[in-house]
């Protein structure tokens, strides 16, 4: 039966890839720590709900709500950022992080207003229901789709970040943002396509766990809390960093509950605790 | 926000065009609701009951000659909000309380019910200490007490021989409540029984990803999973994720409070196993098919444009009970309302008749117990087998009362 915890462990591990590599590669450009990520990873869930039920909860409404729904959260993204973080960048520290609470409270009372109090369910995708056999033992075939698109997601940043201009220019402004500036690099657009892409990031984790754990309120924080956990072990603005923290954390869930149950979720936050004495830039910060 | 207080006003206005028809001082009755936060879903449910009653007893004459107003009040989820409420209810001529959250924020308020003496009648709230330890001569519980709707499902699982148990609850304090007492049950009850070792879960209030535990509970191959201490949006993600992997197809489980209106809803028709979950309810879908039940369902959809939930139901009788208990005394006095509510009897729209106990001042309500089901000429998650078990003897007696109630 250890095929189903590796299985169960990988699909945890995707779902925390996407919202950790959003909410480092935030912090590692723009240099915000951005606590409403979760908020926006929630609100994906309850407009997957939205528009798959306008579909008649039919496959075709959860992959168009798969392929508009991040859209629609990276245009807020960038409003976002436009409007407020803009203003923001020269700022203390802990003035950056209040409006990410704020925007955290604005979304959950938005969330409340529309859609109200009680847990929605997304159906899973018609044709994805039924188990299949990962490794000889039976899954859920909408988990192969969960681990398949994260998988994906993650070599197109990797191609985004290391095969494009705009790329280039990302790890320029990360590395030294007042030399890339002064060289003619647009900073203010980047920063802003970077907030966008990481909220799109959040904004594809959400869809995708919607038919798992449905659209619920309350999902902003707890996301952000593990996510953030991926985050420092893997090394604040790492994206491989962030895979690699990911994987490990959702194999340290999966076996953890295996060996001992009442632990289990400890353990997560002991390796974040273990890795920040050991090694505070996590596996693969950059050396101050 | 803003719907919740659209409702205030609209309730606020209609109660006080009620009150300003009677020639009397109308009877001040506080009533407490989770409006907000945690409960909403419940405390929502009690307050719109309570409403629906005031409004029918208002139209037929009222209390005494006088009618009845109720002073509402959002306690958002908090026990602090519960004891200043329950303060300014009472500073504004409240003459009893009627509490519609949960077992945590009730308890505020009861300490300050014996200290002021004012009744506190709950809805919601199914803590066994809080009419057993905490109990006192102003605090009144209409519905079950946890041991009554607990007991009924421990029956059930012993006369389906089931002997190897998981358990999975949400971690908090009434989950780890129910699973130690519903264990304790069953090891003192069920020899052969045992709790598979290593299989016994806690995942945090409102987790909604169950992928590893029940991958992990799978491992395990119990008979039975007791998830009883799974509630809120964890429930429905739970369920969902067991129909994925077919969990209730290879085990029975057991929860016994699944059947709760409130408890199951956001539950889908497609991750409702056939008749392998043991649960229970005090209001059940379909509702019970009595002419008590029916009037109380017709009239509630009708003011409300929604189905009632057990805390609709606790709070309607709740209000009727304050009427009948008045009425009894004949006047309206605290101390003449506590002595007329002990032993007096009362009809609950789904229970039936029931009767509150004098010396603890619980009813005797029990629970309907049956499979989870789906309900489909309401389009909602319901039950299916249903019998009614009676309160009476998973109750403490009179003597183990005093006993719980003197121990310190």
């Amino acid at each position: 039966m250890i095929q189903l915890q590796i299985v169960s462990g990988l699909v945890s591990a995707a779902i925390l890839f996407l919202v950790a590599s959003g909410l480092t590669l935030i912090f590692g450009v723009c240099h915000i720590l951005n606590l409403a990520h979760g908020a926006f990873f929630m609100l994906a869930g309850f407009l997957a709900f939205t528009i798959a039920s306008r579909f008649a909860d039919s496959a075709a409404g959860f992959w168009l709500a798969l392929a508009f729904a991040p859209l629609a959260l990276a245009a807020l993204g960038a409003l976002v950022e436009v409007a407020l973080f803009r203003r923001l960048y020269r700022a203390d520290i802990l003035l950056q992080v209040l409006p990410t609470i704020a925007i955290v409270y604005l979304i959950g009372d938005a969330v409340r207003f529309f859609w109200g109090l009680e847990p929605l369910r997304v159906r899973t995708p018609a044709g994805l229901d039924a188990p299949i056999a990962i490794f000889g033992a039976l899954f859920p075939a909408y988990y192969a789709v969960i681990i398949a698109v994260a998988a994906a997601v993650a070599g197109g940043i990797w191609w985004i970040v290391f095969r494009t201009d705009w790329g280039l220019l990302i790890r320029a402004i990360a590395q030294d943002r007042d030399m890339a500036a002064a060289l003619g690099a647009d900073v203010g657009r980047i920063f802003t396509s970077v907030f966008a892409l990481g909220i799109w990031l959040a904004g594809v984790g959400g869809v995708l766990s919607s038919p798992i754990g449905g659209a619920n309120l309350g999902t902003d924080m707890d996301i952000v809390v593990e996510a953030f956990a991926v985050v420092v072990v893997g090394g604040l603005g790492s994206v491989g960093g962030s895979a690699v923290a990911a994987i490990l954390i959702g194999m340290l869930k999966g076996f953890g509950i295996l060996v001992y149950p009442q632990f289990a979720l400890a353990f997560v936050f002991a390796l974040m605790a273990l890795i920040l004495v050991v090694r505070p830039t996590g596996l693969f910060g950059a050396k101050e | 926000m803003l719907r919740n207080l659209l409702l205030n006003v609209l309730l606020g206005t209609g109660l006080l065009v009620g009150a300003g028809v009677a020639t009397a001082q109308p009877i001040k009755i506080g009533v407490i609701s989770a409006d907000s936060g945690a409960w909403a879903l419940y405390g929502g449910a009690g307050k719109k009951g309570a409403v629906l009653a005031a409004e029918e007893i208002n139209a037929h004459g009222g209390v005494l000659g006088r009618k009845l107003e109720l002073i509402t009040g959002d306690n958002k989820s908090r026990p602090d909000e519960a004891s200043r409420l329950f303060r300014d209810m009472v500073a504004g001529g409240a003459e009893v309380v009627v509490g519609i959250v949960g077992t945590g924020e009730i308890q505020a308020a009861s300490t300050l019910a014996r200290e002021q003496k004012v009744p506190l009648l709950i809805a919601f709230g199914y803590g066994r200490f809080l009419t057993e330890e905490a109990g006192h001569r102003y605090f009144f519980r209409l519905m079950s007490n946890s041991r009554a709707y607990y007991g009924p499902m421990v029956d059930r699982i012993i006369q389906g021989g089931y002997t190897r148990y998981c358990t999975i609850s949400n971690d908090f304090a009434f989950g780890r409540d129910l699973v130690a007492n519903v264990m304790d049950d069953l090891k003192k009850r069920n020899p052969k029984g045992e709790l598979v070792s290593g299989c016994e879960f806690w995942v945090p209030v409102n987790a909604t990803d169950f992928t590893t535990y029940i991958t992990a509970i799978l491992a395990q191959k119990p008979q039975l999973l007791m998830f009883g201490g799974i509630v809120g949006n964890s429930l429905p993600a739970f369920m969902s994720q067991s129909s994925q992997f077919g969990l209730f197809k290879q085990i029975a489980g057991a929860h016994p409070s699944l059947g709760w209106p409130g408890n199951n809803a956001g539950v889908k028709e497609a991750d409702i196993p056939k008749k392998t979950i043991i649960s229970g309810s005090d209001y059940p879908y379909p509702p019970v098919d009595t002419p008590e039940s029916k009037a109380f369902h017709s009239a509630y959809t009708k003011r409300w444009s929604e189905g009632p939930m057990s805390e609709s139901a606790h709070a309607y009788a709740t209000m009727y009970f304050i009427k009948a208990a008045f009425e009894k005394a004949g006047k309206v006095d605290r101390e003449a309302f506590v002595d007329a509510a002990e032993g007096l009897g009362f009809v609950h729209p789904s229970l039936g008749k029931l009767t509150v106990r004098p010396f603890d001042h619980q009813s005797n309500a029990g629970v309907w117990v049956g499979y989870f089901g789906w309900a489909k000429d309401y389009n909602r998650p319901g039950m299916e087998d249903i019998t009614y078990v009676p309160g009476d003897r998973y109750l403490p007696s009179e003597e183990e009362v005093k006993a719980l109630r003197t121990k310190k």
